[in-house]
């Protein structure tokens, strides 16, 4: 598998499991993504990047469709508003949805980034593969960003931080996939957020809208173990996510359950959710 | 006011230093919880908690960041929003004007308001 197409992979299983909902699925053939229905109200745009270090970036997911498969995986959700896809460069590592004109960007450079930062093969303790790293990485942005989208689309209440919101939002539908996929995604999550520093020392460091790297990946694991303590116990036994924490995760998951039930289910098309939950998003070597 | 002051110095009061499986807590960082109180508070009325706005200078409390407060006017209209749909369905109205209207503190239980300045 070609870095590219993995890339691509990553970036298809994104967004079919930001369509995916609570209920899992009951067993059925999978079929091809091409069988499922467009969004009608999902546009399109790949952008060409000024930057010739990003021209690959551009040319493999253009090549791949990726945005033409995306508007397969967006059936299920019934969205109120016109919402535009785009991958573009932004000069700057990052995703972002802009309710001021319903965009979703996904920029080269955070794809270019999570491909240069991977583990060569492997984590040091032998956990996390390249492919997971970046799997993970582009996806749970994809699904963070996804939450934003949804909340102005479809006027979810938010308590709190929304960009809290939006990781719980993440780490839900990741969960509404297999267990390969919801373990492939988190520890490409957690391997990029203990890569990165937390702040410390002033007042002023803690005062950004966003959790720090270690919380919101604790937070992360957290509702994976939650959701499915068996998938998620080896995160426990290896460290990654303190007992003390564990034995209220189940709670936290309960909770959040009831709120996606509550605001985001009835948007949902739950026969084609299931058809987008059985499709094969992503290869063997991708589940690795 | 004095709620929304009270609350975060009691925050910025605690001396504990997160590090490590810290963050693992189901809390936030107490650092954390001072700016988020604070940037509801000057979201949702900016003139009264005017002395939250970033501008250097001495303060009595530390002010907000320019980055957090320009962001500070939504965050307070998400939560009101969410309010809106998911409580005040089950606040009776009238009461919640003679609640507003009543006098909860003691003038002595009133304290100062921010740095003043």
């Amino acid at each position: 598998m070609s870095r590219a197409w993995s890339l691509a992979g990553a970036l298809i299983a994104a967004w079919g499991l930001m369509a995916a909902m609570v209920v899992v699925a009951t067993p059925a053939r999978a079929e091809s993504w091409e069988a499922i229905p467009v969004n009608p109200s999902v546009d399109i745009d790949y952008a060409r990047p000024d930057a010739p270090g990003l021209l690959p970036v551009y040319e493999a997911v253009q090549k791949r469709r990726i945005l033409e498969e995306l508007q397969h995986f967006l059936a299920p959700l019934h969205l109120p508003h016109r919402l535009l896809l785009r991958t573009a460069q932004c000069d700057q590592i990052n995703a972002f949805y802009n309710p001021g004109n319903r965009s979703l960007t996904l920029c080269y450079e955070l794809v270019a980034d999570a491909v240069k930062k991977a583990p060569e093969t492997v984590s040091s303790d032998g956990f996390i593969t390249r492919e997971a790293a970046i799997f993970g990485e582009v996806v749970g942005v994809l699904l963070h960003e996804g939450g934003h989208m949804m909340f102005d689309m479809l006027d979810v209440p938010v308590f709190g931080r929304e960009e809290d919101a939006a990781d719980q939002n993440a780490s839900f539908l990741a969960l509404q996939f297999n267990k390969d996929v919801a373990r492939t995604i988190t520890k490409g999550f957690v391997y990029f957020s203990s890569q990165r520093s937390d702040p410390s020392g002033s007042m002023s460091a803690f005062a950004d809208e966003h959790g720090t790297h270690s919380q919101r990946m604790y937070n992360s694991l957290c509702l994976g173990y939650g959701g499915d303590p068996q998938t998620f116990q080896e995160f426990i036994d290896r460290g990654w996510l303190p007992k003390e924490r564990a034995q209220y995760c189940g709670e936290e998951f309960a909770q959040l359950k009831l709120a996606f039930v509550k605001t985001i289910l009835p948007f949902i098309d739950r026969p084609l959710i299931q058809r987008v939950q059985q499709a094969e998003w992503l290869t063997p070597d991708e589940l690795k | 006011v004095t709620t929304i002051i009270g609350t975060a110095k009691f925050f910025e009061m605690t001396n504990h230093t997160w590090t490590g499986t810290d963050f693992a807590s189901e809390t936030s960082p107490e650092a954390q919880r001072f700016y988020n109180y604070l940037c509801v508070a000057y979201g949702g009325d900016p003139l009264t908690f005017r002395f939250l706005a970033p501008r250097p200078g001495p303060s009595a409390l530390p002010r907000l960041t320019a980055h957090r407060a320009q962001r500070c006017p939504r965050e307070f209209s998400q939560v009101q929003h969410a309010f809106d749909l998911r409580i005040m369905p089950f606040v009776d109205p009238d009461l919640v004007v003679k609640v507003r209207a009543s006098q909860w503190l003691r003038p002595d239980e009133i304290g100062s308001q921010g740095d003043g300045k």
